[in-house]
């Protein structure tokens, strides 16, 4: 519940303050906030399977968002940032899908 | 990735799964009888059921052989539901294996794990704990070569793929709602919470800033470069004018006969919108263009009104200031229609070949704009037609044009 509250309480703030970005982080802020929204779905399936872990989510976030970050970096050095972040968007679509079947498997029984 | 990441926190499990086992072992063989152990130790075999009964497959993979101590804390309330579900499938199951199962499997089991456990989590005071590991241990349980093959051989539910899904449909559900309604304020919630907000502060700025300059974002960075130079050269105009209007103006208010001033300005200004209207005769450097149509008459290729109409506008983008072709003086009404096989009809007025077209302007500009390749002159030469263009010192252009009055409007300044 308060984790529900603390998203809404970002996007809120998020919205109103409109805070501004810092240009070098610019490019890496959407490829973050999809590879958090993966950890975020993993930790849901894994709360429905009953198997959630504070910490493992915690690493798991940061480290997905680290990572995609860090892929678009070497990838913007090597001339191939659009390429690898759509490679990187895919993989984590793919497995925000796979998380989210599980969920609903959970959910909805179907 | 939380497959992955938690299969990690299984390792420090092994031993378990050994000490479980030997328990299960005895009973196992048996089969099906889970649900006759149940009454005596509810909160050993629970779990158990529940493992069996999630699709075994996904669970070994996911949960591994055990979870970490922490997840239990976290997970006790969910757990009670659990258990629930799977007992009532398995009480239909063959009654006569469970004295089988009990003495041997359930009463060890409560034995071994709860020491074990609590020495792993001291803090945790619930017994429900130990639901949990029971339950991963039991898929996870490879290694005792013959307890793993019973257990899942003992569950009968397996085959069926409709029962497993009833039962982690429920508990998954419940989970959801415990976490969800009773607001509990621990610490994995407040972390969570935190990143949670750290991603909808991302996700809203991410969207704000995409929503915005949605023109702009997509275009390469060489449109992007065209794009700033041209607002840099609209702004350098709009300069230039401005400083010119602020000369008139302090002009106007300094000139110490004012009046004279005024009609001086106003004068220059009507010969300028005299020169754009076509009112007003116009001298200045320019070029003369001629067109001549193709020889024979009645030939297909002749010069039409709309390659006229090209022209014109290609030069007026060059910056001409004035054209007139052969005594037609052509302004910003000036229409242009097809009338015969030789000639064509501007404003009305009918004109033959050779068109000639006298433009004042920047030769140096008008020129490169007609014979840019594609552009005018060359489309005219695919249609037989011969382009000469000529610069002049001094064009003339003196057609002009009948001055319109408006019947009813009246200037209002």
């Amino acid at each position: 519940m308060i984790a529900v509250l603390g998203l809404v309480a970002g996007i809120v703030m998020g919205l109103v303050v409109q805070p501004v970005v810092p240009a070098g982080l610019e490019p890496y802020l959407p490829i973050a906030v999809v590879a958090a929204l993966d950890a975020v779905f993993g930790a849901l399936r894994a709360m429905l399977d009953g198997i959630f872990d504070d910490k493992v989510f915690v690493v798991s976030f940061l480290s997905n968002v680290v990572v995609a970050a860090l892929i678009v970096f070497l990838g913007d050095k090597l001339g191939v940032g659009a390429q690898l972040s759509t490679g990187v968007v895919v993989v984590l679509g793919i497995r925000i899908f796979s998380n989210a079947a599980a969920i609903r498997r959970h959910v909805f029984q179907a | 990735m939380h497959v992955s990441d938690e299969t990690p926190a299984n390792s420090p499990r092994p031993g378990d799964p050994p000490a479980a086992y030997p328990e299960g072992t005895p009973g196992v063989p048996p089969g099906p009888p889970p649900a006759p152990p149940r009454p005596p130790a509810p909160r050993h075999q629970p779990p158990r059921h529940a493992s069996r009964e999630h699709p075994p497959p996904r669970r070994s993979r996911e949960q591994g052989p055990a979870q970490p101590p922490r997840h239990a804390s976290r997970e006790q309330p969910p757990q009670p539901p659990r258990r629930q579900p799977p007992q009532p499938p398995e009480e239909p199951q063959p009654p006569a294996q469970q004295p089988l199962r009990k003495p041997p499997g359930q009463q060890r089991p409560p034995a071994q794990q709860q020491p074990r456990t609590q020495q792993q989590l001291p803090a945790q005071q619930r017994p429900p704990v130990q639901q949990r590991p029971p339950a991963p241990q039991l898929p996870g349980a490879p290694p005792p070569g013959r307890t793993a093959p019973a257990d899942r051989s003992a569950p009968p539910e397996p085959p069926g793929p409709p029962a497993p899904p009833e039962p982690s449909l429920g508990a998954g559900r419940r989970r959801l709602a415990d976490s969800v309604w009773p607001p509990r304020l621990t610490r994995s919630q407040l972390i969570v919470a935190l990143l949670l907000f750290v991603l909808g502060l991302g996700l809203a700025i991410q969207v704000r800033s995409t929503g915005e300059s949605s023109a702009l974002r997509g275009a390469r960075q060489e449109d992007l470069v065209r794009i700033l130079d041209e607002l840099d050269d609209r702004t350098q105009r709009l300069e230039d004018e401005r400083e010119r209007l602020e000369d008139q103006k302090a002009e106007l208010e300094n000139s110490s006969d004012q009046a004279e001033e005024a009609r001086r300005q106003t004068e220059a200004k009507e010969r300028q919108l005299g020169v754009l209207a076509g009112t007003v005769a116009a001298e200045g450097p320019g070029i003369e263009i001629t067109v001549r149509g193709p020889e024979g008459a009645g030939s297909e290729g002749a010069v039409e009104a709309d390659m006229l109409l090209d022209t014109i506008q290609e030069l007026r983008a060059a910056g001409a200031e004035a054209i007139q072709i052969n005594g037609v003086r052509v302004v910003a009404g000036t229409h242009f229609a097809d009338s015969g096989e030789n000639d064509v009809a501007i404003d009305g007025r009918t004109v033959s070949q050779p068109y000639v077209f006298r433009v004042i302007g920047r030769a140096e500009d008008l020129e490169p704009a007609l014979n840019i390749p594609g552009g005018v002159v060359q489309t005219m030469e695919e249609e037989q037609a011969t382009v000469s263009i000529e610069p002049r010192d001094t064009v003339l252009v003196d057609a002009l044009r009948r001055e319109k009055r408006p019947d009813y409007a009246r200037s209002s300044s």
